[in-house]
């Protein structure tokens, strides 16, 4: 066995592991299984964390040096990214600077009140971004153009005014049909939708089977580069 | 005072990001790189503290022996650099694989035994019924799941002339209209959560920033 | 002479026994007694009236004390023929006279003075509430009181407890308790009715005149929670030591501080504490236990440090299995679908029917790659925020091998930004190996593929801005995503990219739907490698995949037929635990 094909055994031995220890309830499968999920694997993933780390500073290092175009962006970014990790890395190992959390006071330390008046106004900030953008999207995409767009517009319009009072007051006027719309949009999402998602998630189940069952046996390797043994 | 320093920095930001609705400009690229680089930092201490500490430095430090073990996927992690010398780079692959291939079993267990039993256990239900709920509801899942399934079919072939696909290819239609009705209405129903996001930023804005600013002048 | 004062004598006899006679007639046996079975703060006042009835005729009752006996206060002008008069609000103890004067048109009739009179304490029902039970049963009201009562009384006392419902009935009986327990809780009424309660206290014998008697403002009778179900079952797949306790609680009331306490009844009906837990939880995890002996547990709900409930359980016991039977499905499941898939496999190594339908999203890739060659413009592969521990991120990386390759022969240029790490390390594998593959290994280049950020949104942030100012011709976002899924597929829109998308997550396709050219739909995404390579194991899987949906398909449909005819062993058998 050569060294490219080793990673394949590997693969498939550490893949076996989550599945035997589904089924026996043994000392000698259950706990690896567990020692795997709860505590090799974060490791395994901390360090890759790190990795990544190194390949942003390089690349911005190498456009800083170059003073290519949007070199200032990549100081701010390593300005963020030291300032913010200096902080993060003192405080998780040794807990100076107060730690990361707040103090005990309730005084904030620097990488909580950074996280909290920069990190997650940022968060909230593109989260509310969605708001205008499904605007666009619904403007443009709920057009008749054939029948299954057709179906599509009917079904979010339908839904989109069942779920603001405006829709029910349409047909207010009209004795015992004012609830027209929501009762529209709870029949759509609990039936056709709900319909579509399970079919959905059977086929896309056993896609993923399918395609771990196929990473386990070694035929789906293009994530390690399979051209390497040949 | 520091509450209020916070409170601009925030706002300022929000606007920074804000500012991409009208036009990629250099006030959101400042913002979005200090975003890059904070989040960066933020997820060093972050997972140093709740992952790296709790699971490989406080055993290692409360009881090195008992927990040499820790040490092979520190070994694995360490690995992951290899690629950084061509000639070790095939090393890297050895942590890639275990990771993989863990997860592989993992999640194949999962989706069998997760997703495929209940979503078709909560399917099957009995016709005899002949309540409203069951026409309105019930029997109209049970064909639509069907007819979804039909539609992924991907090794049937379509034959001219056959029965056995013209049904197919017809019951695979109507697999496409329950998809189509089905994402507009989920695209609907999110609109609204949406929407309210945005409240929430225009909300801090106003209220916690330019009011706040002049409470406290 | 004798002859004339006879018939005077006898006249005179006869008026002043008429007169005397009419004396008599007006209040008589006037008395005051200690008012029975009272908390010794009445006197009761009984006079005989023997007149006839009057206009102008006033009764006037007055009292003093011994102390003051010259002092006479009105107690009250009651009417003559009422012959009782129950004075109250006295000091417990202390003599009292009572004086009665009689009048006509403001003429002095009569006057008399009762015997002196001592009140004494014989009973006391002091804080009597009335309230809604805390139960689940809703169906439950709590008289609760404090007694006291003068020991020497020398006879027994009941206190007979009345209900009504509206204020039109009349009261019925619903008790008759000893005064002294303090407590009564009336059950079997009817949930959100309003009732009114009355308690007169009684000698055992009968109904005593001027007995104390409460009553009480309507109360409604409601359910306060639910508190049901109790079940233990042995915990599979673990050691043989642990049992699991599972209740149902809602709280329909409020609640002050419910709280649960959870014990072990041993064989001997002694009781061990285990655990006080919040009966929220509806659940509880006891381990430690010794295997194959039976455990019974007792939960006692407290509100405000008081028992108001109480479940018993069956008896439980826990087993060590090395199989746990409950997923025997699972393992079925698991079994058929590899030995199929397998099986398929193997079949089409040989090359035999190699269909795979259109997929028009894959179909696409190829104009996609030529349209940003021809433009000199890039393509930008996001293979989704997840890491390679989720199955859609490895489909993904299966597809970016294709995309690179086409991208190496076509010489365009190309990106792959990465929100995860790990995802980080095998795309760059995985696009190396394409350019090596192609041929054209001296056209990679490391920085075809980065690393970005950890952060969802912000990794958003960076690829939205690369969008608009790079503006690639090509966008691919294939993988797994989440609520950033909209962002980036509207920014590719709005630059005017061709868009190729593909998730199984089912959230986020109605936004690739909308905002992309074309969308890879669930099992359309694993599908892809399989279409692209036409690679006969890759196919075979896709054949597995389709045989055992055939299979399950017409699992549903037995499984309906089944369940119309009553037939559930094939639903029980799908239950997935």
């Amino acid at each position: 066995m050569n060294k490219y094909k080793f990673p394949l055994v590997l693969c498939f031995f550490f893949g076996t592991i989550p599945i035997v220890a589904h089924f026996v309830n043994v000392e000698w499968v259950t706990a690896p299984s567990k020692a795997l999920n709860d505590t090799w694997m974060p490791i395994i993933y901390v360090f890759a964390i790190l990795l990544g780390i190194v390949n942003v500073v390089q690349n911005s290092w190498t456009k800083i040096k170059r003073r290519e175009q949007g070199w200032f962006y990549a100081v701010v970014l390593l300005a963020g990214l030291f300032s913010m990790g200096f902080f993060g890395f003192t405080g998780a190992i040794w807990d100076t600077f107060g730690g990361t959390n707040l103090r005990p006071d309730g005084s904030a330390t620097p990488f909580h009140w950074m996280a909290t008046h920069m990190f997650i106004p940022l968060q909230s900030t593109m989260f509310a971004l969605l708001s205008f953008y499904v605007a666009s999207a619904a403007y443009r995409a709920f057009r008749a153009r054939n029948l299954s767009a057709t179906l599509l517009l009917i079904a979010g319009v339908f839904v989109m005014l069942g779920r603001v009072p405006f829709g029910d007051m349409i047909f207010s006027w009209l004795p015992g049909a004012e609830n027209t719309f929501s009762g529209i949009t709870e029949w759509l999402m609990d039936c056709p939708n709900a319909a579509a998602q399970r079919a959905i998630m059977i086929g896309a189940a056993l896609g993923a089977a399918s395609m771990a069952l196929k990473v386990l046996l070694g035929i789906e390797r293009s994530y390690m580069g399979k051209e390497q043994e040949d | 005072m520091d509450d209020l320093v916070g409170v601009w920095v925030a706002a300022l930001l929000t606007l920074g990001l804000f500012s991409f609705l009208y036009k990629d400009n250099p006030y959101f690229r400042f913002t979005e790189a200090l975003f890059a680089g904070i989040s960066l930092g933020y997820y060093i201490g972050n997972e140093l503290g709740n992952t790296l500490r709790p699971n490989l430095l406080e055993p290692l430090r409360q009881d090195f022996s008992g927990n040499l073990h820790l040490l092979i996927p520190t070994a694995m992690g360490i690995l992951l650099y290899a690629r950084y010398k061509k000639s070790l780079a095939w090393l890297g692959k050895y942590s890639l694989a275990a990771y993989v291939g863990y997860y592989a079993g993992y999640n194949m267990i999962l989706k069998l035994h997760g997703e495929v039993l209940p979503q078709i256990q909560s399917t099957i239900l009995p016709l005899n019924q002949f309540s409203a709920k069951f026409f309105h509801t019930d029997l109209i899942i049970l064909i639509g799941v069907l007819a979804v399934l039909v539609y992924f079919f991907f090794s049937k072939e379509v034959k001219e002339g056959e029965l056995s696909s013209q049904v197919f290819a017809k019951v695979s239609v109507l697999g496409t209209w329950f998809l189509m009705v089905s994402f507009g209405a989920a695209f609907g129903y999110t609109v609204m959560a949406r929407i309210s996001l945005l409240i929430g930023r225009f909300n801090f804005l106003l209220n916690d920033w330019i009011l706040g600013t002049f409470a406290r002048f | 002479m004798i002859n004339n004062w006879l018939p005077a004598l006898i006249l005179s006899l006869i008026v002043c026994l008429v007169v005397q006679e009419a004396e008599a007639s007006l209040i008589s046996e006037f008395a005051a007694i200690d008012t029975p079975l009272d908390n010794g703060t009445g006197v009761t006042l009984n006079w005989r009236w023997g007149g006839l009835p009057s206009e102008g005729m006033r009764l006037r009752i007055e009292r003093s004390t011994i102390s003051n006996p010259g002092q006479f206060d009105l107690v009250e002008q009651p009417s003559p023929s009422s012959q009782t008069l129950y004075d109250q609000g006295l000091a417990a103890d202390q003599e009292y006279l009572y004086r009665f004067t009689l009048t006509d048109d403001d003429h002095i009739v009569e006057v008399g003075v009762s015997s002196p009179v001592t009140p004494r304490f014989d009973i006391d029902l002091a804080n009597l509430e009335v309230t809604d039970a805390l139960d689940a049963s809703g169906d439950s009201i709590a008289l609760n009181w404090q007694w006291r009562q003068r020991k020497d009384l020398g006879f027994h006392l009941l206190l007979l407890i009345e209900r009504k419902e509206s204020e039109a009935e009349d009261f019925f009986e619903v008790a008759k308790i000893d005064p002294a327990i303090g407590s009564f809780l009336d059950n079997g009424l009817i949930e959100g009715s309003n009732y009114h309660y009355r308690l007169t206290i009684l000698r055992a014998e009968g109904f005593e005149p001027g007995s104390a008697r409460w009553l009480s403002s309507a109360v409604t009778v409601r359910r306060n929670f639910v508190f049901e179900t109790l079940q233990v079952n042995d915990i599979r797949n673990d050691q043989g030591d642990g049992l699991e306790l599972r209740w149902r609680f809602r709280q329909l009331d409020s609640l002050t501080s419910p709280l649960l306490h959870i014990e072990r009844v041993a064989s001997d009906g002694s009781l061990s504490k285990v655990a006080e837990v919040a009966p929220a939880d509806e659940r509880f995890t006891e381990t430690g236990l010794t295997e194959n002996q039976p455990y019974c547990y007792r939960l006692t709900l407290f509100e405000a440090g008081k028992p108001v409930a109480m479940l018993t359980s069956a008896e439980a016991v826990p087993v060590y299995t090395v199989f746990n039977p409950d997923r025997f499905n699972a393992l079925f499941l698991f079994v058929l679908f590899c030995s199929i898939v397998l099986w398929l496999i193997n079949t089409s190594r040989r090359g035999k029917d190699l269909f795979i339908r259109r997929i028009a999203g894959l179909n696409a890739i190829e104009d996609a790659i030529g349209r940003a060659t021809e433009m000199g413009r890039k393509i930008l592969y996001i293979p989704g925020i997840m890491s390679m521990d989720e199955v859609q991120t490895i489909a993904s990386l299966s597809i970016l091998g294709y995309v690179a390759r086409y991208a190496a022969d076509y010489d365009t240029l190309f990106e792959v930004p990465n929100k995860d790490p790990i995802t980080f390390a095998a795309a760059r594998e995985t696009v190396r190996e394409a350019f090596l593959t192609a041929g054209k290994s001296d056209k990679y280049r490391e920085d075809m593929v980065t690393y970005i950020t950890y952060d969802q949104f912000a990794y958003t942030a960076s690829v939205c801005g690369k969008m608009v100012r790079e503006r690639p011709a090509a966008n691919f976002l294939i993988g797994s995503f989440y609520a950033e899924s909209l962002l980036l597929a509207e920014t590719g829109q709005l630059t005017g990219a061709i868009q190729i998308a593909g998730t199984a997550e089912v959230h986020q396709l109605p936004f690739f739907v909308c905002a992309c050219d074309y969308t890879l739909i669930g099992e359309e995404l694993y599908a892809a490698s399989a279409y692209i390579s036409k690679d006969p194991l890759m196919v075979g899987s896709i054949k597995g995949q389709d045989w055992v949906k055939a299979i399950l398909i017409g699992v549903l449909l037995l499984g309906v037929i089944l369940e119309t005819a009553g037939v559930h062993w094939l639903t029980a058998f799908l239950q997935a635990k």
